[in-house]
């Protein structure tokens, strides 16, 4: 998200107008978009419904998140950009707004990117919020979700051969 | 379940949703007034 800050003057420049979407509560999203510092729609799926309309739902984990994606979507309503990402909230904002701009020139513009599944090594800044955040805010279905990953890499690993 | 996933060239689901502020959002409604939106689903902040 604090990728999108960066580039939000761009986006701004482009007409294209942002929505971020998440089963965040109100409270929780209002303090965040005020921690942003910047003005865009958060919005609450409480009950996951759009969530689920997209069938992005990960039950795994938190009590059920969704699962990263980006769309861009024309104002004839039509998906023009779709990226998943199955491992990690990392947003390559960079190809959207090469997509959007390309838009520009050729309305009937497409691009659909996906990124493998990966190992992502994280630093020790984002291991230290992490702890804490498991620590203090980590439900039930995080602690299982979390424990179970190296059997599951390890299930997966003897599986291959 | 992942082919279930909206792609490319179909229509985006519409859908109506509070925002933080508490005012209602609705897909259809902001395509009106935007050349297009960027809709980004997050795991949410922790």
């Amino acid at each position: 998200m604090a990728e999108i800050k960066k580039h939000s003057q761009t986006l701004e420049g482009l007409g294209v107008g942002i929505a971020a979407i998440s089963a965040d509560d109100r409270g929780k999203s209002e303090s965040f978009r005020k921690e942003l510092g910047y003005s865009l729609d958060l919005l609450c799926d409480i009950d996951r419904a759009v969530i689920k309309q997209y069938h992005l739902l990960n039950s795994a984990e938190h009590g059920g998140i969704a699962f990263p994606a980006i769309f861009v979507i024309k104002s004839n309503g039509l998906i023009g950009y779709r990226s998943l990402d199955r491992t990690a909230n990392r947003v390559n904002l960079s190809e959207v707004i090469s997509y959007l701009q390309n838009l520009e020139q050729n309305p009937e513009a497409t691009h659909r990117s996906e990124t493998p599944k990966q190992f992502i090594i994280p630093s020790p800044k984002e291991l230290l919020q992490f702890g804490r955040n498991m620590l203090f805010r980590g439900k039930m279905d995080d602690w299982k979700h979390h424990l179970s990953v190296p059997f599951a890499t390890i299930r997966q690993l003897f599986r291959r051969r | 379940m992942k082919e279930n996933i909206p792609d490319i060239d179909q229509k985006a689901p519409d859908f109506q949703v509070l925002n933080s502020k508490g005012e209602e959002f609705r897909l259809e409604e902001t395509l009106k007034q935007k050349k297009s939106l960027l809709l980004i689903f997050y795991r949410g902040h922790w």
